[in-house]
């Protein structure tokens, strides 16, 4: 019985969280689903695999994780695959997207639209101008 | 005047700007609102009008974020707008995450908006929102809007300033009239429409609802999963998510 969060590279998708933000992020949505955070693994960064959190589990049989978000899941293949085998009973908590859900086919689910969002392109932010923006959707 | 989705486009691209709409069947608004009734414990949305007017701001603090778990009304209110979100967007969108609930209380000094435009949110330029009241607006406590070309003349001025959503933009869109929407009815519109609200009086506070809607052809911008979902209109289907 024991409810954990995970703490990440600081980049994860789009975002840029430092791991205190990280944090506060999931300890305020562990408040507000009412968890009690007991344990902190810091994942480490360069490395999106979570092998960190399957290694503990195997100990501590959490009951509870708390990611930031659905873009810190593994992105290769195998290793997702493995994610979601082996963490299926445990209920996971994404604090950013709101999701919370348990089993494979939620953290499929979860991983799918993160790789939508991957594949979305975005406005050039570097380049970007109010009125630029306006006249492009005129045309 | 409700728009017929096929000139909706023009509509909001070369028009005005903003439409009135109305869905085909309102049962999944009158949805919408029992769940909100049921998450408010309130019997009726006159009853939770009422309520609103009298209670703490931390009150309704706690109440606001209790609905943050009410994380399925967006997908019932495209659903309700397939039609005219398909004729847009086509079915595969980007759906605002949670759909915004918002209290206005009557009265001077009361929580209403800045008048702003969508896109200085950090949405992208591709996006429409959708705003409806959860019950008929007898009084002024609607929303305003100013039209296209209008909107973008104040945008124009505030650009050669130096400034966004400045007092200059707040003294240039004042005394504005807000549509008396019924029940059912929407007004959708673009992400450069200036819009805003007013002070109003009257006995009950006004509730009403927003999201936002992108396709997944078109370019994201500040805005990502922390506030868009995927969402596929089921378009009569039932829904299970």
């Amino acid at each position: 019985m024991t409810v954990a969060s995970v703490t990440t590279d600081i980049n994860m998708g789009p975002f840029i969280i430092p791991s205190n933000a990280q944090n506060m992020i999931m300890n305020n949505f562990a408040q507000r689903s009412n968890r009690k955070i007991e344990l902190v693994i810091p994942e480490p960064i360069l490395s999106d695999k979570l092998l960190t959190t399957q290694w503990l589990h195997e100990k501590f049989k959490f009951t509870a994780v708390f990611l930031c978000s659905i873009h810190q899941l593994p992105k290769n293949g195998k290793c997702l695959e493995n994610f979601c085998k082996n963490m299926r009973d445990t209920e996971f908590f994404f604090a950013i997207e709101g999701e919370v859900g348990t089993g494979e086919a939620f953290l499929r689910a979860c991983a799918q639209e993160r790789d939508i969002f991957y594949s979305a392109k975005s406005v050039d932010q570097q380049n970007a101008d109010w009125l630029d923006f306006y006249r492009g959707s005129k045309q | 005047m409700a728009v017929e989705a096929i000139t909706l486009s023009k509509e909001l691209r070369f028009g005005d700007g903003f439409a009135v709409i109305r869905p085909r069947c309102k049962d999944q608004i009158e949805n919408f609102r029992d769940k909100l009734l049921i998450k408010t414990n309130a019997d009726t949305i006159d009853t939770l009008r009422r309520s609103l007017v009298t209670v703490s701001n931390s009150e309704l603090n706690e109440i606001m974020l209790k609905l943050l778990g009410f994380t399925e009304g967006s997908g019932m209110l495209a659903e309700t707008f397939s039609e005219q979100i398909n004729a847009l967007c086509g079915d595969e969108l980007f759906l605002q995450r949670r759909a915004n609930i918002i209290f206005n209380l009557p009265g001077a000094n009361q929580r209403h908006q800045w008048p702003h435009y969508e896109l200085m949110s950090g949405i992208s330029p591709s996006t429409y929102t959708i705003w409806l009241p959860l019950h008929d607006l007898a009084d002024e406590g609607g929303i305003f809007y100013v039209p296209d070309k209008e909107s973008f003349d104040v945008m124009q001025q505030e650009y050669e300033q130096g400034t966004v959503n400045s007092p200059f933009m707040f003294k240039s869109v004042r005394c504005r009239e807000a549509p008396k929407l019924k029940f059912g009815e929407a007004l959708i519109f673009n992400p450069f429409v200036i819009h805003g609200n007013m002070e109003f009086n009257a006995p009950l506070a006004r509730i009403a609802v927003s999201f936002r809607f992108q396709s997944r052809k078109d370019l994201l911008y500040q805005k990502n999963s922390d506030f868009l979902k995927t969402w596929t209109l089921k378009r009569g289907e039932s829904d299970s998510r």
